[in-house]
């Protein structure tokens, strides 16, 4: 390991003196200022770090690519020209590359609007306290390890899109604007107390574990299962899918066709149909106006032990949608039903009125 | 194919004891609120157990755990995990190729040399939002492992064991966890450790240790960070209220971090930039120092708040001093040469054997006469 300390001081190297010497596993100190990376230049196998008291005050411009088996920046910004993104993987190695950001910023020549990082095959991407202004793209459907912590990626649309598998550890981040797991993805998703705007999944192979999260989830397919957790937006389960909630907050819960089992949690309304199979554990529906549960075509529901604050919303049925179950309290003596077809209504603890 | 196993009294569901005849590989486990014994021997294989309770406290499972070698994945969420005994909560042998995930758990471990979780396979842990009180992790010397971790409690402190033990070979990642304990790794370990956003009481490290500390507030008031070895530490934007010690062939690189006292002995190199020392730096044996924009204060805890001996070497560049009254020591072999910042107080009081070892510009010194 060489320590290459650069800056304008005679003593150190310059900036083009130190990219033109570069062997494997050297570590760059860059003195605070900018730093232009030359067209076509290709990093591998180093490390760089700004030695300011800030990450602002180190800044890399240019195209970073990554050539080698790893490359790791630390305590600068990354402000890229190109519009394919700030970091770039080229390389074509036995083993995926590393890319690891400590303490960065990297930002998109669009802003938000751009591409900050995008990735190309199979890559290990690690993320700690950094802050990325524009989308993160996955290309190709190889193994893709990816690391976020305690970091912030911003973009106005996609924040994140992957058509790869392996593993996704996200922890206390916040991810403003899409995450995407597209259609022949299959990932491993772990989120720990992460705030997400949207989450899509697209594909059945994704399995994904969200604890005390907060987002929005539209799986069109895959698994998901979250643990305490706030679900401010609409959720919509789609496709045969399975999905399991614990102690979770809905605002909306829709289901249009799968399976799912949602076990102490709060909802204000929900919405089955197609050949969608709930069953609610404990559930406590707080609704004061419309429908506090919808249900349609041959969706079929199962309450067990609910808890109902409804007054004012009533429980709609049509086509073949059925319910049974148990209501363990409720805020009023009798049930509103509305029901325009055939299915079973068996509800026990109380009375059902058909309106 | 895998099941739904729903354990309760209520219609629908399955006693445990019919669970436990019924429960294959593949299967998940829904525990409603209580407490479970498992069964004594029962090896877990490919199982996800979870407790239907509004916390974890509330499904309580007590057992000694052992996971099976056929078994590839095992996962407990939202459960309370007890020992039997004085045995380990769960026990992963040395014939494991398993991920052992928990989420949302609380492990109890029993205070003493038994560690609640022993890893000793090829093995993944992974926790997420858990809490381990009064136990311990533990990777043993034939593991190869693999350990992520966020958002968990570690709640154990003993001058005797580790709260995280990591020898063998892997990697293990803590982020945005509080473990109020010591890290440990050996001589016989190749681990690489990253630790991001999180409190841990102290690091003693050794063999090969490859680790990154990024924003880290460490805890105990005797030291901070002990390394020996071939370990080499890149420590980022991070406070150490006690001492930092290294030694062997050490490497450390340390940026935009506070720390109490530093101490570098044998071969050991050290590279640090925009860092404040308060109380004391001390060089000994064949051991270096080269320093940017590092606060060299005193503040009366060491008789000498710059201590350099047999061979040491500080080599500085826009070094700040602050010695409070207390003089500086360049003994024996030992060298020092840097640039200071500027500085207004009175003369640096050095204490040396060869004045000529000493270059510093941009401060006046004078020689310390006892």
């Amino acid at each position: 390991m060489r320590l290459i300390k650069v800056s304008q001081d005679p003593r150190d190297l310059s900036w083009e003196q130190a990219l033109d010497q570069l062997e494997d596993d050297d570590v760059l100190m860059l003195a605070p200022g900018f730093y232009e990376i030359p067209f076509g230049q290709k990093l591998k196998n180093i490390v760089i770090k700004g030695t300011g008291t800030a990450a602002d005050m180190t800044v890399l411009v240019g195209t970073v690519i990554l050539d080698g088996r790893y490359l790791t920046l630390e305590n600068l910004a990354v402000k890229t020209t190109a519009i394919a993104g700030a970091l770039v993987r080229v390389y074509e190695g036995e083993n995926a590359p590393y890319l690891t950001l400590r303490g960065c910023r990297l930002e998109a020549a669009e802003g938000e609007r751009g591409t900050s990082l995008m990735a190309l095959g199979p890559v290990w991407l690690e993320f700690y306290s950094c802050q990325v202004k524009g989308g993160i793209r996955l290309v190709g459907d190889e193994e893709q390890h990816v690391q976020i912590s305690s970091s912030e990626i911003a973009a106005t649309s996609a924040a994140f899109t992957g058509n790869g598998f392996g593993p996704l550890a996200i922890s206390q981040s916040q991810i403003k604007g899409d995450f995407v797991l597209e259609e022949s993805s299959a990932y491993e998703g772990h989120f720990d107390q992460t705030a997400f705007d949207q989450v899509i999944s697209l594909s059945e192979g994704n399995d994904l574990y969200f604890t005390e999260s907060a987002l929005s989830l539209t799986l069109k397919n895959g698994q998901a299962d979250l643990l305490n957790c706030d679900l401010p937006g609409t959720t919509l389960l789609e496709k045969a899918n399975s999905a399991a909630f614990q102690n979770c907050t809905f605002k909306q819960f829709k289901q249009v066709s799968g399976s799912s089992n949602l076990t102490n949690c709060h909802l204000e309304a929900g919405e089955i149909m197609g050949q969608g199979k709930a069953f609610f554990c404990r559930p406590h529906f707080s609704c004061s106006e419309g429908t506090w549960l919808s249900l349609r075509d041959a969706s079929q529901v199962r309450l067990q032990n609910a808890l109902l604050n409804v007054a004012g919303s009533h429980l709609r049925l049509a086509d073949k949608a059925g319910i049974l179950g148990n209501v363990l309290e409720s805020d009023q003596d009798q049930l509103l039903v509305k029901q325009t077809g055939q299915g079973k209504v068996k509800l026990t603890g109380i009375k059902c009125k058909l309106v | 194919m895998s099941k739904y196993i729903k354990v309760g009294s209520g219609s629908g569901e399955m006693t445990w004891h019919r669970a436990m005849l019924d429960m294959e590989p593949g299967d998940y486990l829904l525990l409603e609120p209580g407490y479970y014994v498992w069964p004594r021997g029962r090896l877990l294989e490919d199982v996800t157990i979870k407790g239907l309770g509004a916390s974890p406290e509330d499904t309580r499972i007590r057992s000694f755990f052992s996971i099976g070698e056929n078994s590839s994945r095992v996962v407990f969420e939202n459960l309370t995990l007890e020992p039997y005994g004085d045995v380990n909560t769960l026990d992963l042998p040395e014939e494991t190729n398993s991920y052992l995930i928990l989420r949302g758990c609380v492990l109890t471990g029993t205070g003493s040399k038994t560690t609640t979780i022993s890893v000793n396979g090829q093995d993944t842990v992974e926790m997420y939002s858990c809490r381990l009180l009064n136990g311990t992790l533990s990777f043993f010397e034939k593991a190869n492992f693999r350990l992520e971790m966020a958002d968990c409690l570690l709640d154990y402190e003993s001058e005797k064991f580790g709260t995280i033990s990591l020898e063998g070979t892997g990697t293990a990642i803590i982020n945005n966890s509080e473990i109020r304990g010591t890290v440990n790794s050996f001589d016989s370990s190749n681990i690489e450790l990253n630790i991001n956003n999180s409190a841990i009481g102290n690091l003693n490290l050794g063999g090969k240790s490859w680790v990154n500390v990024y924003a880290c507030r460490f805890l105990n008031r005797d030291y901070s960070l002990y390394a020996r070895g071939e370990c080499w530490l890149n420590i980022l934007e991070s406070q150490m209220p006690s001492q930092l010690a290294i030694e062997d062939h050490c490497h450390l690189l340390m940026q935009n971090s506070q720390l109490y006292n530093f101490q570098a002995r044998g071969e050991s190199q050290s590279f640090l930039s925009n860092v404040q020392i308060a109380a004391a730096a001390s060089l000994e044996g064949k051991s270096f120092m080269d320093g940017s924009l590092v606060t060299f204060s005193g503040n009366g805890d060491y008789p000498y708040f710059i201590f350099l001996v047999d061979q040491a070497v500080l080599k500085g560049r826009n070094l700040q001093f602050d010695p409070q009254n207390c003089p500086v020591l360049v003994d024996n072999d030992a060298r020092l040469v840097a640039n200071a910042l500027y500085y207004q107080g009175a003369p640096l009081e050095i204490k040396c054997e060869h004045p000529e070892n000493i270059s510093l510009m941009g401060i006046k010194w004078t020689e310390r006469k006892e």
